[in-house]
């Protein structure tokens, strides 16, 4: 199977190496490359199909790559947007997230890591830094509520939320804060990386459905947008 | 002067000329001799015989001295009391049926006689324990039952008949008897119990008014614990009982204490009102206040002297004294009504001069007025009590109001006052922040130039200089730049973690080295348990530094091929432990260099650190060689000012 990739990425040498680093491996194509937020909305409007994912740098020269992924959530609601980070601080990974991105590659890696790592993103999750998981400890803890491991798989997760996190990601959130690498994490629960990348994905889906669901109910409470149900062509 | 006070100066001139003509008017109605029927038949006694002492029978020609009634006893001179008898020859009645004889007023007490034959009793006069002054007399004449043919006015014999009043009483308590009326029972009856009526119920209104006044002043004094109530209260009690004492004929008290509760009473309404009006009105004049203090001593010993019939002298002088207090205290009320013509002072002016107006009444008719009709006029006093009494309650009702408006406008000042000092703490306080902000923002800025100028700086620096000197592979080229990216996140990470604990930072400085530690061989063992306590941004880059330079130690100084960095609690304090395998390259006990100047720079940076951390930085060595060192302070300490 093979994944497409659309880039946006200003800095040339950046979006090269990334171009040249996806050419490397046949599970990968890149579908298009580009350095700015009109050329990448100009494949929305020409009605181009969706990449499976989508690598978006945050400071393009004329718009915010924010803003990008919040329009390229509209139009292709099937792709996966990523954000490429300098620093993968905790604000820039909190409001990707909440702007709709599942996760965030690091610039400054080796091309064999830029792969590596785009893999994990397909199967799993991006890293969690100790301070994002922390972000999230913050906001579940007022309720800490949980539920039981087993609703991790069968639960409807579009419609999920902070508080329903389950016990499973609670502990994988706890020991994350803590700096535990992936690997430490799994051996401590007794699972296997690829379930903990599985948990970290989930954690950042509901980081984000949980922040838009907020921004709904105010919205609601404040009499700015109807409280009808969203339409069909919402993700 | 503003309009609103001229308004209110005429408002105020206009009610006290509307109130005397009033009063006058009120007075001079009531003071009228009742209307005598135009189909009267009876006669009025207006001379009798006066002599001293019970009447005798034995003489058939009345003896004593000629007087006109009514014959006041006061009035003479010297005045008289004791018993004298008044003789009167009948004349011929002119009716038919039961006859009657009707006294409208007489002091204190009487037996009335006809014929010898005794008719009626007020009181006992021998023993002078009552009191019937005030109220009217009526004596019921059955002759038929007397042994003659009813309504004839002479006796069997054919001689006049002769009615005899003999009058018990003292010159103290107004005394004497006043014209006597020889008449038809029927028409005497109707008479008698007209004034009886009009006596009775227009005293008992203005007592009973009065008690209610006081009882309710003093139930509002004890309620709002205030001595002006208390005055008011005092006064309406007084006034209302002294009216009851005044109509009851037979108290069942020993006379002279009846006597002297009437004059205390009086005393005390005096009193209470001119306190009552001076503290209301906010007079403070001494010798005001003496002279109120100097006739109420001079009251005890004016009606004790005067209950025991010993002299008048002294009541007359207190009482024409009060009543020249009273025209001064109402001169100065009305001056201040005038000055500042509010509700107070205009309804405590108007009391002041229904006090002096009516009182003034009661004086001319028991002491000066020349008419004989003045010895059945009605007294006021009762009633001046009762009017006084609503104007004090008036004048407290507008003191009431003023206080509402002050508080009122008090509240409002209050509210303004408070409203500007927020609006001021408000823009004080945005100030102070805004000067906090910008010296945190400062902080942090120096913070992040040092960081920039110690961390990426001196990795570029580096890198330039082996670039520019050819001596760089590849890998090592790769390996400086990643570590110089490492340190510019570490310092972008260090401003996300604000009110973090020491756990957190070395988690976070964990997830960034972890990746190029395991690249570089060495082996770094993680233990961290929770510690408490919130660090400031600059003490969270004090021990990512700390710790890093540690690292950085182990890895290029001491060659060491595995790390324990630790966080636990030992007691009260927290703990972070960096320990190496490798060799020693820091004397322990050394505070400057034991090998090479950048090692030493390296510790000195490590204790400078530790020192603005509040903590004790310690360098060990263990047996086995390896260095251990160690960050202990306590979990709740305060870093030295800076």
């Amino acid at each position: 199977m093979v994944w497409t990739v659309g880039v946006v990425e200003d800095e040339p040498s950046m979006r090269d190496k990334l171009v040249r680093a996806l050419g490397t491996d046949v599970r990968w194509k890149t579908v298009f490359a580009v350095g700015t937020v009109a050329e990448a909305r100009a494949r929305f409007s020409a009605g181009q199909a969706a990449p499976d994912t989508l690598l978006v740098d945050l400071g393009l020269p004329d718009g915010s790559g924010l803003d990008l992924i919040a329009e390229a959530r509209r139009h292709w609601p099937q792709c996966e947007c990523l954000v490429i980070s300098v620093f993968g601080d905790e604000e820039r990974v909190i409001r990707s997230v909440e702007a709709g991105a599942v996760g965030y590659i690091l610039k400054g890696q080796g091309d064999a890591d830029v792969i590596e790592h785009l893999g994990y993103l397909r199967e799993g999750g991006s890293p969690m830094s100790p301070a994002v998981a922390r972000h999230l400890l913050r906001r579940v803890a007022p309720t800490g509520s949980a539920r039981k491991a087993s609703d991790s798989v069968s639960g409807d997760r579009t419609v999920a939320s902070l508080h329903d996190l389950t016990q499973k990601e609670l502990e994988v959130l706890r020991l994350l804060a803590r700096g535990e690498p992936y690997e430490s994490v799994a051996r401590l629960l007794g699972v296997t990386v690829n379930t903990v990348r599985f948990h970290v994905k989930g954690l950042y889906s509901k980081l984000g459905v949980n922040s838009r669901q907020k921004a709904v109910l105010e919205g609601v409470r404040r009499q700015l947008i109807p409280a009808a149900p969203p339409g069909p062509s919402e993700p | 002067m503003t309009a609103a006070t001229e308004h209110r100066r005429l408002q105020l001139l206009l009610a006290t000329v509307c109130l005397v003509v009033a009063l006058c008017a009120g007075v001079w109605a009531l003071s009228r001799p009742a209307p005598v029927p135009v189909d009267s038949v009876a006669f009025r006694l207006e001379q009798a015989q006066r002599a001293a002492g019970s009447p005798v029978w034995s003489t058939a020609v009345p003896v004593g001295q000629a007087v006109n009634l009514p014959d006041v006893w006061r009035r003479q001179t010297p005045k008289i009391s004791g018993v004298q008898s008044y003789h009167f020859v009948l004349p011929p009645a002119r009716w038919s049926g039961p006859s009657a004889v009707y006294i409208p007023r007489l002091g204190n007490r009487a037996r009335v006689w006809l014929d010898g034959e005794l008719l009626a009793s007020f009181g006992d006069v021998e023993l002078g324990q009552q009191d019937f002054t005030p109220r009217p007399l009526l004596v019921t004449v059955q002759l038929s039952a007397a042994g003659a043919a009813g309504g004839v006015a002479s006796t069997p014999t054919g001689s006049p008949r002769r009615l005899v009043i003999e009058v018990a009483g003292s010159a103290t308590r107004f005394s004497g008897l006043s014209d006597v009326w020889w008449g038809p029972a029927v028409e005497l009856e109707a008479r008698h119990a007209a004034r009886d009526a009009l006596l009775l119920t227009s005293t008992g209104l203005a007592g009973g008014g009065s008690l209610l006044l006081g009882s309710l002043g003093l139930a509002l004094a004890a309620w709002r614990r205030n001595v002006l109530l208390v005055f008011f209260g005092l006064a309406g009690l007084a006034a209302g009982t002294r009216a009851l004492l005044w109509i009851w004929r037979e108290p069942g008290i020993p006379y002279t204490a009846w006597y002297a509760s009437l004059d205390a009473c009086f005393g005390l309404w005096a009193c209470c009102i001119a306190w009552f009006a001076l503290r209301v009105a906010e007079i403070r004049l001494p010798a005001l206040e003496w002279g109120l203090r100097g006739l109420m001593l001079l009251m005890v010993p004016a009606t004790v002297m005067a209950a025991l019939d010993i002299s008048t002298r002294p009541k007359e002088i207190w009482l024409d004294s009060t009543l020249v207090l009273a025209a001064v205290i109402t001169l100065m009320l009305v001056g201040r009504a005038w000055r500042r013509p509010d509700g107070v002072s205009i309804a405590l002016a108007l009391g002041a001069v229904t006090v002096v107006t009516l009182s003034g009444v009661d004086h001319w008719n028991i002491f000066f007025s020349p008419d004989a009709g003045a010895y059945t006029r009605p007294y006021f006093s009762h009633h001046m009590a009762l009017l006084f009494g609503v104007f004090m309650a008036a004048s407290l009702a507008a003191r009431f109001d003023q206080a509402v408006r002050a508080e009122q406008d008090l509240r409002r000042g209050l509210a303004d006052e408070v409203r500007a000092q927020r609006q001021e703490l408000e823009t004080l306080y945005a100030r102070e922040r805004e000067r906090l902000e910008s010296q945190a923002t400062q902080r942090e800025r120096q913070r992040i130039m040092q960081d920039m100028h110690d961390g990426l700086g001196a990795h570029l620096t580096g890198l330039l200089t082996m670039v520019q000197r050819g001596a760089v592979s590849p890998g090592e080229l790769e390996r400086e730049v990643a570590e110089a990216l490492d340190h510019l996140r570490l310092t972008v990470d260090t401003a996300g973690l604000e009110g973090a604990t020491v756990t957190d930072v070395l988690a976070q400085l964990r997830f960034r080295l972890e990746p190029r530690l395991r690249k570089t061989g060495l082996v770094v063992q993680w233990s961290l348990d929770d510690l408490p306590g919130a660090l400031s941004v600059e003490q969270t880059s004090h021990v990512q530094k700390l710790v890093l330079e540690a690292l950085s130690n182990a890895m290029k100084h001491a060659q060491a091929s595995t790390v324990v960095v630790a966080a636990d609690r030992l007691g009260g304090l927290r703990r972070v432990r960096i320990q190496d395998d490798g060799c020693v390259v820091w004397h322990p006990e050394a505070t400057l260099p034991s090998v090479g100047s950048h090692r030493g720079q390296g510790l000195a940076s490590m204790r400078a650190r530790a020192q603005a951390l509040g903590a004790v930085l310690s360098v060990s060595v263990g047996d086995g060689g390896g260095t251990t060192v160690a960050l202990i302070w306590p979990e709740e300490a305060t870093p030295p000012a800076t």
